[in-house]
């Protein structure tokens, strides 16, 4: 037996064991408990199965179609293969910080790698969220991961819809630290498939990993176990919307169960979208997240000291009249109405607090802006 | 003997002169029709013959011949029938020919001799030669309007022969009862909404396409009705043209046989291509885009209308005429309209509660947005009105008030530049619209932040413009280009633009 040195043997045994007919991340850890992998995939070959694995099959059955398996996909044929998608296996140990995946239930045994590891070894915070997220939301996650990828930290995310495609699309429009995806399915089967420029992008300037070899597609329960990769790689997870009940809450679980700290963002009462988020924040332990700043605090990147003290905003009584009545938006009509100011003066001090930054058009209606708007 | 009768026929909004020579000779007895009749007009055969007898006068047995001249043309319905008729009679020598001499006949025959009225009349009937005209005394009045000559009441073709050949008195002409007077809509009745009146205002003084973004209930069909009212009376010209229009395409004509005021036209979104742009029939009718010439048209549900409806606009909203070419005709008809558009922000409605997937979301804006909507200068976020407003508010300034300064600011822009500004040449802008220091700072950071095109700022100028004529001012300073730039609001547009 014989494997790419480049890749080294044992994450190229690794890669092929995971790609072995049903296999999971539980079966693979099975596999290589107490096990080199180059001394699992020498028994496979040779025809052989943990004792504990009880398919429905059968052993026999299971044990023949994994030596048949084996013997027609190498390592070797598993690496070429995957180099050609432009992806690497890696063993956990092998990636900056891999030590943060150790303690991970089910273990982490093999990563698939697209995109450069080393930005792994910058902070990592996890935004997360709901697929269904408000427009609120996606502008919150985007904010956060610009200001984040500013300040210097990897922004981990799922590549999901929603929050998740938000938060990169802010890194990623930010040109600062790189983001990191984590999915789950082969990175060359972008799912969503809305999200395949997304995937592109991050890969190119960030790092894709995914615990599933190329080809697999995208299975219900491959998400929950993604999470606990996301949760794994990161100092902090902030989940910045979630219904009642959703995968960005069992995220939220498995940091808070590996020990990382759980930051959230506040949502409105009315809001089906923050039901999961405010429930997180008042019976879990949690950090609420108003800023960047509040994630930099809390994964240890900033100290308190650097939060400025509030500033005055300045402007006129018009402006600060508009400021104080425009709530979550409205339209120049609805400030007018508002505030009982006219049309002309409503729109000339939109227009000033527009030039200063503080507020902007967001379709129809316009909003504060959120960027920095307290630090 | 020949016979020679004066006559027309409509293709599009205009009517044809056309020339029925009716040949009567020996021969076994027949009746033909030649000169390209449509269907209809084939038809006339029966109903002419059936007609002539019931009114107790002879048909020949001989050999009948009418030819339809000018023969290229197609001729369309059955306005003809009476002209046959008497064509016929003539040849026959039932009737001399002086008796019919430079008279134009119009109108449809019952088997029972009665004339009946047809549509179109209006175009019809200025389509006919200097001198008398007959047309059925339903719709004297839709005639007298733009006749070269007395007009003619028929009732029945036995009267008009009777009248004809021992000059008896025409009946007196019909008056029809008057239409109840119903107050247009007044702007008076919009509570609150300042953006959005101040965009129907605009409209009105500009001819700037308008397009009214908001939840349901919020009042975009309210304030798009009240934008007729605004606007000035058609003028004499203008006024014969839409009443034509609108007689061909079969709408009521007023008593007073004008279309004086601006048509509002209200299309349902099922509308098919044909029924807007107009063609069909082989009298190729007007379509609404048509009919709203000189007015106002006004698509309630924008994104529900088929793609190829909206794009069927196109070239109409650029030029003011629409072109329909058919393979046995192609005519040009009139579509000077203003557009008023209103759209839901989302499909599923209410703003803020949206349910709609990003897929569904994107799908929409990708039907509104695009060449259609770079033709709409105002775009305008409706609100619904505030609670205080609609209680307790004073009501809006009246309509009539509205309508001196919108009369006022078109007196403007005309005298400056022959036309409305919503129609101003880019090459002209600089000239008529300089922007002023201010103002340009203004349009400087929108430009920069890119969220204007240089499209775009020529259309903020135009609206700039006219909020300046409103005003009775020359320059435009920064507050013109600020209220310009509120009324060309991104209102389609809810995701927030990456960070």
């Amino acid at each position: 037996m014989s494997a790419s040195g480049a890749v080294g043997d044992r994450a190229a045994c690794a890669a092929a064991l995971s790609r072995l007919p049903g296999m999971t991340p539980a079966r693979l850890a099975r596999v290589l408990r107490g096990r080199t992998p180059e001394a699992a995939w020498s028994l496979v070959e040779e025809g052989w199965a943990p004792d504990e694995l009880r398919p429905p099959e059968g052993r026999d059955a299971l044990v023949g179609r994994w030596r048949e398996h084996a013997s027609r996909h190498p390592p070797t044929a598993v690496v070429a293969a995957c180099a050609e998608l432009g992806v690497r296996p890696v063993l956990p140990a092998d990636l900056p910080g891999g030590d943060r995946l150790v303690g991970v239930d089910p273990p982490v045994s093999v990563l698939f790698a697209a995109g450069d590891t080393s930005i792994l070894a910058a902070p990592c915070v996890a935004l997360v969220g709901t697929r269904r997220a408000t427009a609120l939301g996606r502008e919150i996650a985007s904010v956060l991961g610009a200001d984040l990828a500013r300040a210097g930290v990897a922004v981990v995310s799922g590549l999901a819809a929603g929050i998740d495609a938000a938060a990169h699309a802010g890194v990623l429009a930010a040109e600062a630290t790189p983001p990191v995806g984590v999915v789950g399915s082969g990175l060359d089967v972008p799912y969503p498939k809305a999200n395949t420029r997304l995937w592109a992008a991050v890969a190119r300037v960030g790092l894709l990993l995914s615990e599933h070899p190329p080809g697999v597609g995208p299975m219900a329960h491959h998400f929950p176990e993604r999470n606990r990769i996301v949760a794994a790689l990161s100092a902090v997870v902030v989940v910045v919307e979630s219904h009642r009940r959703g995968g960005a809450l069992i995220t939220a679980d498995l940091a808070g169960a590996l020990g990382r700290t759980v930051g959230v963002v506040p949502g409105s009462l009315r809001n089906p979208a923050a039901e999961g988020t405010n429930l997180l924040l008042r019976d879990a332990q949690t950090v609420p997240v108003l800023d960047a700043l509040d994630v930099l605090i809390a994964a240890g990147v900033t100290s308190p000291a650097a939060r400025p003290a509030l500033q005055p905003s300045g402007g006129d009584a018009t402006e600060q009249l508009i400021l104080d009545h425009l709530g979550e938006g409205g339209t120049v009509d609805q400030l007018v109405a508002r505030t009982g100011v006219g049309l002309g003066p409503v729109v000339e001090a939109l227009d000033r607090l527009d030039e200063r930054g503080l507020v902007r058009p967001s379709g129809p209606e316009w909003q504060r802006v959120l960027r920095n708007s307290r630090w | 003997m020949l016979a020679t009768v004066r006559s027309s026929t409509l293709l599009g909004a205009d009517g044809h002169p056309v020339t029925v020579e009716v040949h009567v000779s020996n021969g076994l007895p027949s009746f033909t029709i030649v000169g390209l009749p449509d269907e209809a007009c084939r038809e006339a055969r029966d109903r002419v013959r059936a007609a002539v007898l019931s009114s107790d006068l002879a048909w020949p047995q001989s050999r009948v011949t009418v030819n339809l001249a000018p023969s290229m043309l197609r001729k369309a319905g059955s306005g003809l029938d009476l002209a046959i008729a008497v064509g016929v009679l003539v040849a026959a020598e039932k009737l001399g020919p002086n008796a019919i001499d430079g008279i134009g006949f119009v109108g449809e025959l019952g088997l029972d001799g009665s004339v009946r009225a047809v549509t179109g009349m209006v175009p019809l009937v200025a389509a006919l030669p200097h001198g008398p005209c007959v047309v059925p005394a339903a719709r004297v009045h839709e005639a007298v309007a733009v006749a070269h000559g007395p007009v003619r009441a028929a009732e029945t073709l036995r009267q008009v022969v009777a009248c004809l050949a021992n000059g008896a008195p025409w009946p007196e002409h019909r008056t029809p009862p008057p239409e109840r007077v119903v107050a247009p809509p007044d702007l008076a009745d919009v509570r609150g909404q300042p953006l959005a009146r101040l965009a129907v205002e605009v409209a009105a003084a500009g001819g700037h396409h308008l397009l009214l973004a908001g939840p349901p209930g919020a009042g975009k069909t309210m304030l798009a009705q009240r934008l007729p009212g605004v606007l000035p009376a058609l003028d004499a010209d203008l006024a014969v043209r839409v009443t034509s229009i609108h007689s061909a395409a079969g709408l009521p004509i007023p008593a007073s046989g004008l279309v004086r005021r601006p048509p509002f036209r209200a299309p349902h979104h099922s509308a098919s291509l044909v029924s807007m742009v107009g063609g069909g029939t082989s009298m190729l009718r007007p379509g609404e885009i048509s009919t709203a010439h000189g007015g106002v048209l006004f698509l309630d549900e924008l994104g529900e209308f088929a793609p190829a409806v909206l794009d069927g606009l196109r070239q109409p909203l650029e030029e003011g005429v629409v072109r329909i070419t058919r393979a046995r005709a192609s005519v040009t008809m009139p579509a000077g309209f203003l557009l008023v558009a209103a759209s839901n922000p989302c499909p599923c409605g209410p703003a803020g509660a949206c349910v709609c997937g990003p897929g569904e979301l994107a799908r929409y804006r990708r039907r509104l947005s695009g060449p259609l909507l770079d033709r709409i200068d105002l775009r305008v976020p409706v609100s619904r009105p505030d609670v205080e407003d609609l209680l307790v508010g004073p009501p809006g300034e009246p309509s009539r008030v509205v309508a001196v300064r919108v009369a006022e600011a078109r007196a403007r822009a005309l005298a400056r530049q022959g036309c409305l500004n919503g129609s101003l040449p880019v090459g002209r802008l600089s000239e008529v619209a300089a922007l002023r220091p201010a103002a340009q700072h203004v349009v400087r950071r929108q430009l920069e932040r890119g969220r204007l095109s240089g499209r775009g700022l020529h259309r903020v100028t135009r609206v700039a413009r006219t909020l300046a004529d409103l005003r009775g001012l020359d320059e435009l300073d920064a507050d013109l280009v600020r209220a310009a730039l509120a009324l060309r609001a991104d209102v389609l547009d809810r995701e927030p633009r990456a960070a």
